[in-house]
């Protein structure tokens, strides 16, 4: 909806509590094509939001992904740090040094993911299995 | 939305670990934040106290923390409450965090309720 797309907050790292984020409310997209976004108490649109919280869980699935959840103490988020930049398709279009930099990152954050760990995560949020998710977030 | 299935630790001080209080429940997900006065190796068994307040935690799921007497840890885990009313903490995280100023923390514990309170009185 292009009156998402220019709302103040579309670009925002929004800084939002676990409960918080969790309470948001995915909005209908007009056409498939439309970014997903979401809804609190029926006033903001965004997608970029910022958490931070002690890492409770950590699932890496080498080259692909890694998947961690964050708790805050208000509730805990669930989160999916791709590694498969360099054989999706979503990535093709970039150049092959991009890419290379976008991999050395992720490993990187990958490595600082660890059980007990405070993180601060940054990134999109969208809904995976009905959960609400932030994902490739810098650590 | 379907919220995760990893518990969050609630927010508590060891003050609000006691028999008469909400959070005084069988398997509840807690953080806590205190000095450690004791720790064995044989058990893994630590106890943390802060001000009057103290609790045991069973700390033997935790991998590359090691255990100073007088440094100040927080653990997230599960209220584990014995026949004899003693609670103890099964941690499956925990950290140091000396330098922390608990008097702090705990004014920011009022605030965090304080807004999650008023969050969902206007919700």
């Amino acid at each position: 909806m292009a009156c998402n797309h220019h709302h103040q907050l579309y670009n925002t790292q929004l800084k939002l509590l676990a409960f918080d984020l969790l309470s948001l409310t995915q909005t209908p997209s007009h056409s498939p094509s439309d970014p997903i976004s979401f809804s609190r108490k029926g006033i903001f649109f965004f997608f970029r939001v910022e958490t931070i919280g002690t890492i409770t869980s950590r699932e890496l699935k080498p080259n692909k992904f890694l998947k961690f959840t964050i708790d805050d103490g208000t509730n805990c988020i669930f989160c999916v740090l791709w590694l498969n930049h360099l054989v999706s398709p979503y990535f093709s279009p970039y150049s092959p040094p991009s890419v290379r930099l976008i991999v050395q990152m992720a490993s990187h954050f990958a490595v600082e993911v660890r059980l007990g760990v405070v993180a601060r995560v940054r990134e999109r949020t969208t809904s995976y299995l009905g959960r609400i998710t932030s994902y490739r977030g810098a650590v | 939305m379907e919220s995760s299935a990893i518990k969050s630790g609630a927010l508590v001080s060891l003050q609000d670990v006691h028999q008469s209080s909400p959070f005084f429940k069988q398997g509840a997900s807690l953080r806590v934040t205190g000095k450690l006065q004791e720790y064995s190796v044989e058990t893994a068994i630590a106890i943390v106290v802060d001000g009057n307040a103290k609790l045991k935690i069973n700390t033997q799921h935790l991998r590359d923390l090691s255990f100073r007497v007088g440094s100040i840890y927080q653990f997230i885990g599960e209220l584990l409450i014995q026949p004899d009313d003693e609670a103890i903490l099964q941690a499956r995280v925990g950290r140091n965090v000396d330098g922390i100023d608990l008097n702090l923390y705990h004014q920011s514990l009022q605030l965090l309720r304080q807004f999650q309170a008023d969050h969902l009185r206007t919700t």
